[in-house]
């Protein structure tokens, strides 16, 4: 050490309170004169400001800057704007943003806001059901950030913002980052997983919705892992496709006598069962889980669990995934008092019972049925902009064509209404395991289809001719060629 | 007409009902308010106040077990300090730290302190405080623990240090976290009582306000901790279940706050209203964002058990929020004011001062954005 070096006076501060002693000033107020070293310092000597003695104090060592840490410091630094003619949109998933591209495409001008309670990144959802198959790294999922987005869009992203409550008579948002003035507001919340409380003391099961729910998912899949999905629907079945394509292994459980069995004809479930059973799923239908219990960890691995079915087998699981429905986000719009069944009702010009409030997407209730559909999402996110810009766009619902994303057996399933439903019937066109034609006739008329395998491709041709007159000779006739 | 159940401000929220607050009302005016300055400079503690709007119900509206709606009504609480605060924020913060030690101890496992020490706390015969400052900050990473604790037949014998803990006296009670240094070293909260053997406080230095709230240092010279005032063990999960209620019932302190700077600002325009046009931040714009504030904090507040990181970012957002408006108000206030609210004497450099505390109190405004960023980056 140099003599200069030892001359410097040095700085100590107190661990209890922060009090920095720096021994050029001294404390004169307690007779330490400048220059007295902290050694000099005598035993019975205070802390001026806590009282703790020299044993509380540590050399001063000043903190370095992190500059991971000053990046995330940065963005606080925003406050939040205060437009009363902005559009708001709520919800940063598929509907939220096409509702602020197509709007912006319509109008330049107007300011528009994305409020979300994620960090609002874009990606699209369907390909979530068969990203495990093909190992897709969650992040190449996203295909943009949202402040990227945002910018592109000239649109004011607010990440991580949870909705509350609407004061609809000040037409304020209320959010725990504090009121956001609205012109428009366009509810786009989504759909989100129903959830199952079975007993027991596993952990609890995962569910599989977002790209976040994903990511945790493939960082908690081990290769081979054992999963178990309860639930055979549309999202159930798409999963435990693609997981078994992956190399998983795969147990599903489902209440009904088959796969789908709330959308699709029966004949199409037992192909499907088939399908999947051949891809090497283990399917147990007419059943539910009992309990779900937590077996020991071996070592620092995760916990797997032990699943009893009614039917009285045991299963065990790695990972257990529920997939049993969504239901719409409607619980704000409900407290703020606007019109709702399962979803929020909207007119063909997706008003809600608000004028100055509209609804899209998962979320959105038309004509009483839902319709959690990207095509669906799309068509309303162009009348939405339509009327913000001035125009007179009216929403004509889709048919409704529902696009399973199961490989080992595509289906493309155009169900009948609920009144259709309860008088007509579904009738085996043509086909053999491997592709079938089913049609649904209600009161003479072409009411609803399922094509799966190679047919599905006949989708467009079938969805134009909804409505045609149907006859029994006709379907004779086509059967036999 | 638009129908909404939006309600005014002022009116009783719609969670439940608030015996205490026209009562308390008239006990802030008559007699709190000509004791504010004395208490913000002199030191002097409220304490007969105190204990009048303990039997009022003023600290008891949250816990279950204490009050006569038998729910944890953390919107009635937060509007008693709110009441409070818009007046003398002092007072408001000595009624959150009663607040935030019976809060402790009604979520505890100690049926000793439920049974000896909360109906006290409750009804403002005892005295309560919070010295979770420095674990909030170890939580965050911010801080090492302060405070050590030996195993002992019994229980154990703690060790140490902290600056500045407020609302103490001879005997009252606070919540206290130290780390064990037995064989499975882990954190541990227990409620001490001042009058503890070996328990010491020290006077701090001048501070620029809220100088009433009985602040001092304190010092742990071995002292007792019998197993039956350990609060939880293990703690995280008890952590979990105390934190949103713990944060959510300060927003009582900033809201008032607030309320009392508008209040100024209205005083001050019936003779500025010429001139105040000219600033930023006017009475209505700040009524509005304290509406805001106030629906947003009750919503948050009427489910207090949601154990869930993504609730606590939005109780955490929420403080965030409430310190910001705080200080835009306050400095509104003294603005609108001008020399006269410059005046020692004055409520608006006193409400000044106090709005800097709601800012760097913990969580201070900076430690919330630190930890929101953690959050959110997961």
């Amino acid at each position: 050490m140099s003599a200069e070096a030892e001359t410097e006076y040095r700085r100590y501060i107190c661990r209890v309170c922060g009090y920095i002693y720096d021994e050029a000033k001294g404390d004169p107020d307690s007779g330490l004169p400048p220059g007295t070293r902290f050694e000099d310092i005598p035993d019975d000597w205070y802390c001026p400001d806590c009282n703790v003695t020299k044993a509380d104090f540590d050399r001063l060592q000043p903190r370095a800057e992190d500059p991971v840490e000053a990046q995330a410091a940065q963005a606080w630094r925003t406050p939040l704007a205060d437009d009363p003619d902005a559009v708001v949109v709520v919800g940063g998933g598929m509907a939220g943003w096409a509702m602020a591209e197509e709007l912006r495409a319509r109008d330049p001008e107007r300011s528009i806001r994305l409020v979300t309670g994620d960090r609002g990144d874009y990606y699209t959802k369907p390909r979530i059901s068969t990203a495990c198959a093909r190992g897709v790294d969650p992040d190449d999922l996203m295909e943009e950030s949202g402040v990227a987005r945002a910018a592109r869009l000239g649109v004011e992203l607010l990440p991580h913002v949870r909705l509350l409550d609407i004061d609809r008579e000040r037409r304020r948002l209320i959010t725990p980052r504090g009121g956001i003035p609205y012109g428009d507001l366009v509810l786009a919340t989504g759909a989100s997983p129903i959830r199952l409380d079975i007993p027991g003391d596993g952990p609890p099961p995962r569910v599989v919705n977002t790209l976040d729910d994903y990511r945790a998912l493939r960082a908690e899949l081990q290769p081979g892992a054992r999963v178990a999905i309860v639930g055979a629907g549309l999202v159930g079945s798409e999963l435990a496709d693609d997981l078994a394509a992956g190399g998983y292994s795969v147990d599903l459980i489902e209440m009904a006598e088959r796969p789908l069995a709330r959308l699709a004809p029966p004949e199409l479930g037992d192909d499907l069962a088939a399908a999947l059973a051949q891809r090497g799923v283990a399917l147990y239908t007419g059943t539910s889980v009992a309990c779900l219990q937590a077996l020991p960890a071996a070592g620092e691995g995760p916990v797997a669990s032990r699943l009893k079915l009614a039917g009285g087998e045991t299963l065990e699981a790695d990972v257990v995934i529920t997939a049993l429905g969504l239901r719409p986000n409607i619980d704000v719009a409900v407290g703020a008092g606007l019109d709702c069944g399962r979803g929020i009702r909207v007119d063909a010009t997706l008003a809600t019972s608000d004028p100055a409030i509209r609804a899209l997407g998962d979320c959105a209730e038309y004509d009483g049925v839902l319709r959690p559909y990207v095509g669906t999402l799309r068509a309303q996110a162009e009348v939405i902009a339509d009327r913000l810009a001035g125009g007179t766009a009216r929403y004509e619902p889709d048919a409704g064509t529902v696009q399973v994303k199961t490989t080992s057996l595509p289906m493309q399933v155009c169900p009948p209404s609920a009144a259709d439903a309860a008088t007509g019937e579904w009738v085996l066109v043509g086909g053999d395991a491997d592709g079938r034609r089913m049609e649904f006739h209600a009161n003479g008329r072409l009411a609803g289809f399922a094509l799966s395998g190679a047919l599905t491709r006949e989708a467009g041709p079938m969805e134009a001719r909804l409505g045609e007159a149907v006859t029994q000779p006709e379907v004779r006739a086509r059967m036999a060629s | 007409m638009l129908e909404t159940r939006t309600q005014q401000a002022g009116e009783a929220p719609v969670s439940g009902p608030a015996p205490a607050e026209d009562g308390l009302r008239e006990l802030v005016a008559g007699q709190l308010a000509p004791l504010t300055g004395r208490i913000d400079r002199e030191g002097l503690y409220p304490e007969e106040f105190l204990r009048e709007a303990g039997q009022l119900g003023a600290f008891r509206s949250h816990l279950a077990s204490q009050n006569p709606a038998g729910k944890a009504d953390l919107v009635s609480a937060i509007r008693a300090e709110e009441v409070i605060s818009a007046e003398c924020m002092t007072t408001g913060f000595v009624a959150w730290c009663q607040n935030a030690c019976a809060w402790y101890v009604e979520n505890s496992d100690s049926s000793t302190l439920k049974r000896e020490v909360l109906p006290k706390l409750a009804n403002g015969e005892a005295f309560g405080a919070t010295a979770l400052s420095n674990p909030m900050k170890w939580f965050a990473s911010i801080e090492e623990l302060k405070l050590s604790a030996e195993r002992v037949e019994g229980g154990y014998v703690v060790s140490g240090a902290l600056p500045w803990v407020s609302n103490l006296g001879e005997d009252h009670y606070f919540g206290a976290i130290f780390r064990t240094t037995d064989d499975n070293p882990r954190p541990l909260m227990a409620v001490i009582n001042c009058a503890d053997p070996g328990f010491s406080l020290t006077p701090c230095p001048e501070f620029i306000a809220l100088e009433g709230s009985r602040t001092f240092g304190c010092h742990f010279d071995r002292v007792f901790v019998p197993d039956e005032h350990v609060l939880a063990d293990p703690l995280p999960e008890y952590i979990q279940r105390i934190r949103p209620g713990f944060v959510l019932l300060q927003m009582g302190m900033g809201l008032g706050l607030i309320e009392g700077c508008i209040n100024t600002m209205h005083e001050a325009n019936e003779t500025l209203s010429h001139v105040n046009g000219y600033l930023d931040d006017q009475a209505g714009e700040l009524e509005e964002v304290l509406e805001d504030a106030r629906q947003a904090t009750y919503a948050l507040a009427r489910d207090p058990f949601d154990t869930s990181d993504a609730f606590f970012a939005d109780v955490l957002q929420m403080r965030l929020t409430g310190s910001e408006l705080a200080l835009r108000a306050s400095q509104s206030a003294l603005l609108h004011t001008g020399a006269r609210g410059y005046l020692a004497s004055a409520a608006a450099q006193r409400k000044l001062r106090e709005s800097y505390f709601v800012a760097i109190v913990t969580p201070a405004i900076k430690h919330l954005r630190k930890e929101l960023a953690r959050i959110h980056a997961h």
